[in-house]
């Protein structure tokens, strides 16, 4: 089995980084891991997208992802933006920064009808209220992992906590852990 | 900081290993993601490097930060030279070389062309070294992304040139590198394909140290700057000897395959890892055969994957070598196929074929074998090629079609 996930994002804010954490704990859960960037003209604020291979075994695409299983969405902006969901495979989850109910979500992203699951989290208050910071990324990697159910919650914390030494590795894994709690489904 | 920085993993520190290695010791490794850039850094800083010269290019940049860091922090006991450009890289190195120093340097793209005098002079004093190449397209249009130009515009200057499709292989490959140029006296380039192998983090099953510096030991005692009878090195040589040293390099070459075969078995017995000169993907009963270079033969071997599974016969064939071009193996390999897709991320303008397609249709004229062959230039400057693309590629080559043929394949986007 393999899958295959994208990230989107503003620069700054942490996409590829969630693609090299959830890397990281899906390695040191057993799987095999693969995370990169989309490369272009990295700046802050402009798009930025990044991909995440889970596989339990070796992976040998080394292509852009195009049909992803899973969609992360870390910008409250692109959480409304249907490009996001281009490609987005039957049975797959999306899982964006959202004050919205998901059901409305849902609607916004043209998903009405499909087999896809939609998830929302108020991922900028949680890192605001966590980090201090607009970094909402390792809250909305909490609820991903709470939703999809391949990585443990606690992987993703721990990758947090590996990555950013001391408090703010801890600050990080407490978003870890109120993204999971805190995130709603349809 | 990349959370990798904080292994100091097993410190080694002592040297005069001999570089022997037995074969069927308990094979150990840590499990690290890392991007091929991060893990070339590694293999350097575990092979007991006595210089480095390097001058950061994208997308190399990274592999000459972290040496320069590991530098700072006394984790690499080599000396760090950071000098002002390629041409001096080369030249510190060749310098290095010639003091009997083991030498590394990396570079890419117009780095690797600025550098282009000096490879003559490093490959043709017959000096042991090793490169790392993160191929990236040339200008003009100016372009940071990945295709092989630039190790094909070096292709002739006598050099090894080894290429790796995984950051794993980069790390081994660069290991292995050191002590292929010291056996055969002859430098030797490493390629890896811009970002999706430079910037793309995958699981390196990284060596002990230890393990690393006794596979490596020391470099061979030879001639150096340094010996107690003072030596010249690099003189001139009139018409009535220069040939015979371009002979003798050129012999060198045709001779180094048992010698680059030897290391690949060693390193097989210290990591359980195989490398061969070629990666064969279902080639025994294939109609069709993709030649690949780099990191895109793994997405193609996914797409053949399916369409076996789907009861095409279809195979992908990629070289580990490129200099010695590693004739005997595809031969072997592609003997039984009608139609051979060749696959250049390169152009030769003008020419009767571009790189790779030259290689082919060389050997298999020499051989006597007629196929069908496709040439197809794909993926220059980074051009996307997905498992999609490889498909259209081979069911396209399992139609009927002109016995030679030749387009630009644009791949998913127009």
């Amino acid at each position: 089995m393999i899958y295959e996930v994208r990230i989107h994002g503003r620069g700054g804010q942490g996409a590829v980084l969630a693609g090299r954490l959830l890397g990281e704990a899906a390695m040191n859960t057993g799987f095999y891991a693969q995370s990169f960037p989309e490369f272009g003209a990295e700046r802050s604020g402009a798009p930025v997208t990044a991909y995440t291979r889970v596989a339990d075994e070796p992976i040998e695409s080394r292509s852009p992802v195009r049909y992803p299983h899973f969609v992360l969405s870390i910008d409250m902006y692109l959480s409304v933006d249907r490009q996001i969901v281009s490609g987005l495979r039957d049975g797959g989850i999306i899982v964006v920064n959202s004050t919205v109910q998901p059901d409305k979500v849902r609607d916004v992203l043209g998903l009405s009808g499909r087999d896809v699951k939609v998830a929302a989290v108020d991922a900028t208050r949680i890192a605001l209220e966590a980090l201090g910071r607009n970094n909402p990324n390792t809250t909305v990697l909490g609820a991903f992992a709470a939703v999809s159910k391949i990585i443990p919650v606690d992987s993703i914390a721990d990758a947090a906590r590996r990555w950013f030494p001391g408090k703010v590795g801890e600050a990080n894994a407490d978003a870890v852990a109120r993204g999971a709690r805190e995130v709603t489904v349809v | 900081m990349c959370p990798g920085l904080s292994h100091q993993g097993h410190r080694d520190g002592q040297r005069g290993g001999e570089g022997v290695v037995e074969l069927g010791e308990r094979l150990e490794y840590k499990k690290m993601l890392l991007t091929g850039d991060d893990a070339v850094a590694y293999a350097v800083k575990q092979s007991r490097v006595d210089l480095v010269a390097a001058y950061p290019i994208t997308p190399q940049t990274v592999i000459v930060e972290r040496i320069a860091e590991f530098a700072a922090n006394g984790e690499f006991e080599g000396e760090f030279v950071p000098v002002e450009s390629e041409h001096s890289a080369m030249s510190a190195c060749v310098g290095g070389a010639l003091t009997g120093a083991r030498v590394f340097t990396a570079t890419a793209s117009q780095g690797l062309a600025l550098m282009h005098e000096i490879l003559y002079a490093a490959a043709s004093m017959r000096l042991p070294m090793a490169m790392a190449v993160a191929n990236r397209a040339l200008n003009a249009p100016l372009n940071i992304h990945n295709d092989h130009s630039d190790i094909m515009g070096s292709r002739d200057s006598g050099w090894i040139i080894l290429f790796s499709e995984s950051p794993e292989e980069a790390y081994d490959r660069v290991i292995q590198a050191f002590k292929i140029s010291e056996s055969v006296d002859l430098p030797v380039a490493v390629n890896l394909d811009a970002f999706t192998l430079t910037h793309s983090a995958e699981i390196v099953r990284m060596l002990p140290d230890e393990v690393i510096a006794r596979f490596v030991g020391r470099p061979p005692r030879r001639p150096t700057l340094l010996d107690e009878r003072s030596k010249s090195f690099g003189l001139m040589a009139l018409p009535d000897t220069y040939q015979y040293f371009k002979d003798d390099h050129y012999r060198s070459m045709e001779e180094s395959p048992p010698s680059i075969r030897r290391v690949e078995e060693e390193y097989k017995g210290i990591s359980g890892r195989s490398y061969e000169p070629i990666k064969k993907y279902a080639l025994e009963d294939a109609d069709v055969v993709m030649i690949m270079l780099g990191s895109y033969a793994g997405t193609a071997r996914m797409a053949a994957r399916r369409m076996r599974s789907e009861g095409h016969k279809v195979g992908v064939l990629s070289l580990g070598w490129y200099r010695p071009f590693p004739k005997r193996e595809i031969l072997d390999a592609v003997e039984d196929a009608d139609t051979l897709v060749v696959m250049d991320r390169a152009l030769s303008y003008g020419a009767p074929a571009n790189p790779l397609m030259t290689d082919i249709i060389t050997m298999l004229y020499e051989a006597g074998m007629r196929k069908r062959i496709i040439n197809v230039a794909y993926g220059l400057g980074g051009g996307e090629f997905t498992e999609d693309d490889a498909r259209t590629l081979l069911e396209y080559a399992l139609k009927e079609g002109p016995r030679r043929e030749f387009f630009f394949y644009y791949g998913g986007r127009e």
